[in-house]
C-alpha cells in the first residue's frame, strides 16, 4: 500500500487557449512550491485584497450614512459623493497595481540555496491564436556572507522560454505531468546556470 | 479553496455590486434627486405612463411648471405618487410653490389623496419638497421585472442566491 497520493490528472479542453495556459499555470506552481522548494509570496494578492476591500470598506460606510440621513441635507449629498469617488479611486488603484505591477506574474517565491537566498518571479502568456505557452523566468540570487560559494552580492537573470502546448497535452486534453516537469525543470536549470559564471 | 481564494471570490462579487450601488448613487447625485430610477404601479396616468414603466427623475433648479410629471411623496404616506401638474401658485418672496396634481386617468385632483390621512386635514395643496423628482424620460415595460420581484418575494431571494452562487463558485 502507498502512501503517497496520486495527483490527479488534469484534463482542460484542448481547443481553449485559456484553460491550457490555467492548467500550465497551475501545474507549474504546484512544481515550484512542492518539488521546486520555494516558499510561495502572495504579496500581490493581498495588495489587491486590500485595496479592493478598501475601496468596499468606503462605499459600504458612505452607503450606510446615506441610508441613516435625507438626502436633500448638503451633508449627506457631500458625503455620498465622497464615497463614490472613493470607492472609485481604489477600484481603479486595484486596475492599475494589476495592470502596471503584477502584469502577467503567475508565481513569486523564494528559497535559500547554499549559494543565498534565491527568489523566482514568474510570468506566462498565451497570444491569440497561438498554441504556445510563453513563460519569463526572473530569478535573483542574493548572496549571504556566509555562502560556501564566491557568490557575493545579487545577481539577477531572466530567461524567456516558449512551448507549444502540443508538446504537454494529449489528444483528449490531459496534461502529461511528467513531461511538464522534465521541461520547467530544463528551464529552471537553465536560468539558474547562468548565475554561475 | 483557502482563505485567499475565498476573500478574493467574494471580493469580485462585492465589487459587482458596489459597483453598480455607487453607479446608482453617482446618477443621483448628478440628477439631485435620492430616487432616479421608479416604476410605475397604477394606471392613474396612462396612456401616458402603464404600470411596469421605468421613470428616470431628476430636480432642476428651476420651479416645477404646470404640466411637468411629478413624483411626490404625501406626508405620512410611503408610497409615492406620479402625477401631472395642474396647478400653481408661486411666492415670489420665499421662492416656495403650491402645487396641485392630477393624475391623467383620474376623474377628480389629489385634493382627496392629499387628505386621506387625518393629519393632513384641510391640506389643499403639496409643495415642492414632497416631490422626489421630475419626470425627464420612460422606459416602458421592463418595470415588470421589479413588480413580480415585490409581489412574489420568494423570486426576490431565489434569483439572489441563485445568482450569488453561480458567480461565487465559477470564479
Amino acid at each position: 500500500m502507498t502512501t503517497e497520493t496520486q495527483p490527479r490528472a488534469i484534463k482542460v479542453d484542448k481547443s481553449n487557449l485559456l484553460d491550457l495556459k490555467s492548467a500550465c499555470d497551475d501545474a507549474l506552481k504546484e512544481y515550484l512550491e512542492t518539488k521546486g522548494g520555494y516558499k510561495q509570496s502572495h504579496k500581490h494578492t493581498d495588495i489587491k485584497l486590500v485595496l479592493g476591500y478598501l475601496g468596499c470598506a468606503f462605499a459600504g460606510a458612505g452607503s450606510y450614512y446615506g441610508y441613516i440621513h435625507p438626502f436633500e441635507l448638503p451633508a449627506t449629498k457631500f458625503w455620498t459623493g465622497v464615497s463614490v469617488v472613493l470607492y472609485y479611486l481604489f477600484n481603479v488603484l486595484m486596475m492599475a497595481y494589476a495592470y502596471l505591477v503584477e502584469k502577467d506574474t503567475i508565481f513569486t517565491g523564494s528559497k535559500t540555496t547554499p549559494h543565498g537566498t534565491q527568489t523566482i518571479s514568474v510570468g506566462s502568456s498565451v497570444k491569440s491564436y497561438n498554441p504556445y505557452y510563453d513563460i519569463h523566468l526572473h530569478m535573483d540570487v542574493a548572496g549571504s556572507p556566509s555562502s560556501t560559494t564566491s557568490l557575493k552580492g545579487k545577481k539577477s537573470t531572466h530567461q524567456e522560454f516558449s512551448t507549444a502546448f502540443q508538446y504537454w497535452f494529449d489528444e483528449d486534453g490531459v496534461l502529461a505531468q511528467e513531461q511538464f516537469e522534465a521541461d520547467i525543470i530544463k528551464f529552471l536549470a537553465n536560468t539558474e546556470a547562468t548565475h554561475i559564471e | 479553496m483557502n482563505l485567499r481564494q475565498v476573500l478574493t471570490n467574494s471580493l469580485n462579487v462585492l465589487m459587482m455590486l458596489f459597483g453598480v450601488f455607487m453607479s446608482y448613487k453617482a446618477w443621483g447625485l448628478y440628477t439631485n434627486c435620492e430616487s432616479p430610477l421608479v416604476v410605475v404601479l397604477s394606471g392613474s396616468m396612462e396612456p401616458a405612463f402603464e404600470r411596469g414603466d421605468i421613470l428616470f427623475l431628476s430636480n432642476p433648479k428651476k420651479a416645477i411648471d404646470i404640466g411637468e410629471i411629478c413624483v411626490f411623496k404625501i406626508p405620512g404616506r410611503d408610497i409615492p405618487i406620479v402625477h401631472r401638474v395642474i396647478d400653481r401658485h408661486d411666492s415670489p418672496e420665499t421662492g416656495g410653490q403650491l402645487l396641485l396634481t392630477k393624475g391623467d386617468n383620474n376623474n377628480a385632483d389629489d385634493r382627496g389623496l392629499y387628505q386621506e390621512l387625518y393629519v393632513n386635514r384641510g391640506k389643499m395643496w403639496i409643495e415642492p419638497k414632497d416631490v422626489v423628482g421630475r419626470v425627464q424620460g420612460f422606459l416602458p415595460y421592463l418595470g415588470m421585472f421589479t413588480i413580480f420581484m415585490t409581489d412574489y418575494p420568494l423570486l426576490k431571494y431565489a434569483l439572489l442566491g441563485g445568482v450569488g452562487l453561480v458567480v461565487f463558485l465559477y470564479e
